[in-house]
């Protein structure tokens, strides 16, 4: 059974928003798991192939902060999970920002403005996996969908070979279109719009339209899973960079818990940080 | 293509909250589609089926709009018969002027409303879990068809706890588990959280989608009651990219 903390992924903890609640399903047996002898799901068996050729990335997961490199830990001393924020995939801090893209954030620092989080909009990507909250894969020929326990919220990963639409409206999300390079998953998303806040930890980094993720997920074997993602936004950065390697572990046998935000409980209780 | 108009169920529209865009994939051709030899969406051939043989309910519906918006109850022709409880709470939400709808406050419009309102939803069908994702507020549910009873205990939540078993060509999914928060319909008819709720998807082609309701809330209700809807699939389309940000609306909502 997995542990039912959860801590917001800024460094505002708003009670409110986080819902706690026991019961569901967070015992019933996910069917399909490679199990050991003891009936103990064998998390470090080799995942099977689908009828498609494709790894099968079905599953609870959560990002495993301690078993990340070069994570920084936030809020840990309230709450059992961290979220994991990203650094550079030699370790070093997310590269400078470009000069507009600094005084955006600078501004974001001095008003102590808070991210869209706190009004219950969604975290994008990548920060939508990197908080410290579970996601769910679910996989099916032509489309996978990543299901959210944070806000109730879905991403949709196109795998049916159609390119970017010619014109994309600007979305939160913006457009996944996915393919497979031997066993790992490789999504490319673009047309999002450049209200998303960060890219995994608490400073506000602003990002453009003009932005582009590439993120490669392997599932090395049953138990885990790991992301590494490319950031290209060349109105925010000077040239494209890539992350660590972010790994998740499967919450086997367990389920999401429900979470719908409700803001108008914490507007009033919202304090900005100066 | 569809038209990017969405309505909201209280029968006031909220400008901030409903986000219309243009462009996207709702052009794009969906894999799988029979298509006539003209290159439309052959709608009444057979609903397709999954590699095991069940009825493939995946795709893009939206309720075909017969006769308005949905109200189960409030005229002697509606199925519900509310109990002198529910009645009170319908009569005082519509004297408020639905001010205090959920989706008012960003909140969901749970099940059965989410799917009911002519705003798309898509089925995502797998062996063991059935997705539905809800274009309103991006919201999603799950229907598990492993074969795991309801929880006994479970913490009342917006969509309840889904699960669901086939009946021949028929996917019965039984919720239940709500909290009672969420309005049965636009009209505010109430329910409790013991609100025992079964739905019975019909694929009748590859097209059209039938679900009917029957609700259970000894409550609300002075006895179960059944209505059918008619779902019409969206072609070659997809969802837009729906957030909702009340701050922006709630200002502006008059009511009592």
């Amino acid at each position: 059974m997995r542990h039912q903390s959860q801590i917001l992924f800024g460094v505002v903890l708003l009670s409110g928003l986080s819902v706690l609640v026991n019961a569901q399903w967070l015992n019933f047996p996910t069917p399909g798991l490679p199990r050991l002898p003891d009936g103990k799901p064998d998390l470090n068996a080799v995942m099977p192939h689908r009828p498609d050729g494709t790894v099968d990335f079905t599953g609870v997961w959560f990002p495993d902060a301690s078993a990340t490199a070069g994570t920084r830990r936030e809020g840990g001393r309230l709450g059992e999970e961290a979220g994991i924020g990203l650094t550079t995939e030699d370790g070093s801090p997310i590269p400078s920002r470009l000069p507009d893209a600094s005084a955006i954030e600078q501004e974001r620092r001095r008003t102590g403005a808070l991210s869209p989080s706190n009004r219950c909009l969604p975290h994008t990507i990548p920060d939508a996996m990197l908080a410290p909250a579970p996601f769910k894969f679910v996989q099916t020929p032509g489309l996978t969908v990543l299901l959210f326990e944070e806000y109730n919220q879905f991403r949709q990963i196109f795998t049916d070979g159609r390119p970017f639409p010619p014109d994309m409206q600007p979305a939160w999300f913006g457009y996944s279109i996915g393919r497979w390079e031997g066993d790992t998953f490789v999504i490319q998303t673009a047309g999002f719009n450049d209200r998303g806040w960060s890219f995994g930890g608490s400073a506000p980094i602003p990002r453009s339209e003009a932005l582009r993720t590439t993120e490669r997920f392997r599932r090395v074997n049953v138990g885990t899973l790991t992301l590494q993602v490319t950031v290209d936004d060349p109105k925010t950065f000077a040239k494209p960079w890539t992350s660590n390697v972010i790994r998740f572990r499967l919450l086997p046998d367990s389920d999401f818990i429900e979470h719908i935000c409700e803001n108008e409980k914490d507007q009033g209780h919202i304090v900005p940080i100066k | 293509m569809r038209k990017s108009v969405a309505a909201l169920l209280s029968g006031f529209v909220i400008a901030g909250t409903v986000a219309i865009a243009h462009a996207q994939w709702l052009n794009y051709p969906t894999p799988g589609i029979p298509r006539l030899p003209d290159g439309k969406p052959n709608l009444s051939a057979p609903a397709p089926r999954t590699p095991d043989g069940k009825i493939d309910l995946t795709g893009v519906w939206q309720r075909i709009n017969e006769g308005g918006a949905v109200r189960f109850a409030g005229s002697a022709s509606s199925p519900a018969h509310l109990t002198a409880w529910a009645s009170a709470i319908r009569d005082q939400r519509q004297a408020n002027l639905s001010r205090d709808i959920p989706t008012s406050k960003c909140l969901p419009s749970g099940i059965p409303p989410d799917m009911l309102r002519q705003i798309p939803f898509k089925i995502i069908q797998t062996p063991m879990v059935t997705a539905i994702l809800i274009e309103e507020f991006n919201n999603w549910r799950q229907i598990f068809t492993d074969g795991r009873p309801l929880p006994t205990n479970p913490e009342p939540a917006w969509f309840g706890y889904s699960v669901g078993r086939w009946e021949r060509d028929t996917l019965v999914v039984e919720t239940s588990g709500f909290n009672d928060k969420t309005w049965i319909d636009g009209g505010g008819t109430p329910h409790s959280e013991a609100l025992r709720l079964t739905e019975r998807f019909r694929r009748l082609d590859f097209g059209h989608l039938e679900i009917e309701y029957t609700f259970e809330d000894p409550k609300a209700f002075v006895q179960p009651f059944s209505a059918t809807m008619k779902f019409g699939l969206l072609a070659d389309t997809d969802l837009l990219d729906h957030q909702c940000e009340n701050e922006k609306d709630a200002g502006h909502l008059v009511g009592k």
